[in-house]
């Protein structure tokens, strides 16, 4: 358990991955010898609400009290997630897989691998797109009694999280049992390595939109 | 070694005999041989069993199915020639005895491994390897239980034993694994 007398440097050394999450949070400047409460203090955040997404991401089994976490900082956090997936993990994905078509032009399953890639990105930003437009305000929003009746978006973010999760999951495995014999490993191990901290990063954010978000917005929709 | 629980079921001494020397064969463990469906005290006792059942019997086995499906029991109807004119609900699968020795036992083989909790290698039998073509192909359950003859309740239990065996949850997985073993065309 992560605890506000922690070093953050200590925190990051340890797990490499939860240095663009510290970032995201806005925390990834004079780190130097600082716990994470001197951390929130200098760059005035929230220290509840950074320990239990740092917390989160560092445990597969924990989740912060929902509430120590607040709607407009957790919002604020999922967008910055959503960015970091579209402009630095996406393209990586896509980088990684065009240098293995340049090494192995002639090797078909890339082409099967690549469609696959690029149906699921599309659902993934889909999927997105949908939480910033239908989810998101939803937090800002007065409720007028017919719309405190009906809330089909928050049953349908459920079920979109389960498929986005199972089809990542899917192909990382699907993946390792078809490396092609000449492939470059560094390659293949960059395209695994960018692939699970992907879906590590996705179970994550589901599990703080399924267990977090959606209940608190469902409580704003019922006041 | 002998795996699983099983029992068969069926009035006729020579499908019983032969179906014996089929699951001994392959060491799957037989508990009782009987003539007909045994009564509701009996059959609550059977948890994971593999229970190969003469077709005929399918009005007796619907009414046990509730507690048959409570304790894991995997129902596996022992047919021939004409008994798929109508789809059966209440079996997992439907073995037609005019089937080839070797087809019958890889599905049971198939079956034993799922009630004894044993994961098996992620070979498909020719019949999962249809179906998961099928799925691929983006046919629908109701699609793939008509243009095999099979209940609805059968093409999901084959796609369970799909799943389990290869790993994959999603449709779009499956479709991806299908499209990079050749089960599919990916031209069209």
């Amino acid at each position: 358990m992560i605890t506000e007398n922690d070093k953050l440097s200590d925190l990051i050394s340890k797990n490499i991955d939860l240095l663009p999450v510290v970032h995201r949070l806005g925390l990834s400047t004079q780190i130097g010898e600082k716990t994470i409460h001197e951390v929130c203090t200098l760059h005035k955040k929230d220290l509840k609400f950074i320990l239990g997404i740092l917390n989160t991401y560092s445990s597969a089994d924990y989740l912060p009290n929902p509430e120590n976490v607040e709607l407009t900082q957790l919002i604020e956090f999922l967008s910055k997630t959503h960015e970091f997936h579209k402009h630095t993990t996406i393209p990586r994905l896509y980088a990684s897989l065009e240098q293995l078509k340049k090494l192995l032009p002639n090797e078909k399953r890339l082409i099967i691998i690549e469609n696959f890639l690029n149906k699921y990105i599309a659902k993934l930003l889909a999927h997105i797109d949908f939480e910033e437009k239908e989810i998101f305000p939803l937090a800002g929003k007065k409720f007028n009694q017919e719309e405190k009746s009906q809330s089909p978006n928050l049953k349908k973010l459920f079920k979109q999280h389960t498929n986005v999760e199972n089809e990542l999951s899917d192909f990382k495995i699907i993946l390792i049992r078809h490396i092609p014999a000449d492939a470059d490993m560094e390659l293949i191990h960059d395209l695994l390595h960018t692939l699970a901290h992907f879906e590590n990063e996705q179970r994550d954010h589901a599990r703080f939109e399924d267990k977090i978000l959606i209940p608190k917005l469902f409580a704003l929709q019922s006041n | 070694m002998q795996t699983g629980n099983s029992v068969i079921i069926h009035k006729s001494a020579i499908i019983q005999q032969g179906l014996k020397s089929i699951l001994l064969s392959r060491n799957i463990g037989i508990c009782d041989i009987l003539n007909e469906i045994p009564d509701c005290a009996i059959l609550s006792n059977w948890k994971n069993f593999l229970l190969l059942v003469d077709t005929l019997y399918a009005n007796e086995i619907s009414k046990h199915l509730r507690i048959l499906q409570k304790n894991g029991t995997t129902v596996i109807g022992i047919g021939t020639n004409g008994f798929l004119s109508e789809p059966v609900f209440c079996f997992d699968d439907v073995i037609d005895i005019n089937e080839n020795t070797e087809l019958i036992l890889q599905r049971i083989s198939g079956y034993v491994l799922r009630v004894s909790g044993i994961k098996p290698n992620n070979q498909l039998s020719p019949r999962e390897t249809e179906i998961l073509s099928l799925v691929a192909q983006g046919f629908s359950n109701k699609q793939i239980a008509e243009h095999n003859f099979i209940s609805i309740h059968t093409v999901i239990t084959h796609r369970k034993n799909i799943t389990y065996k290869l790993g994959i949850k999603s449709i779009s997985g499956l479709t991806l694994y299908a499209a990079l073993n050749n089960l599919v065309d990916t031209h069209r």
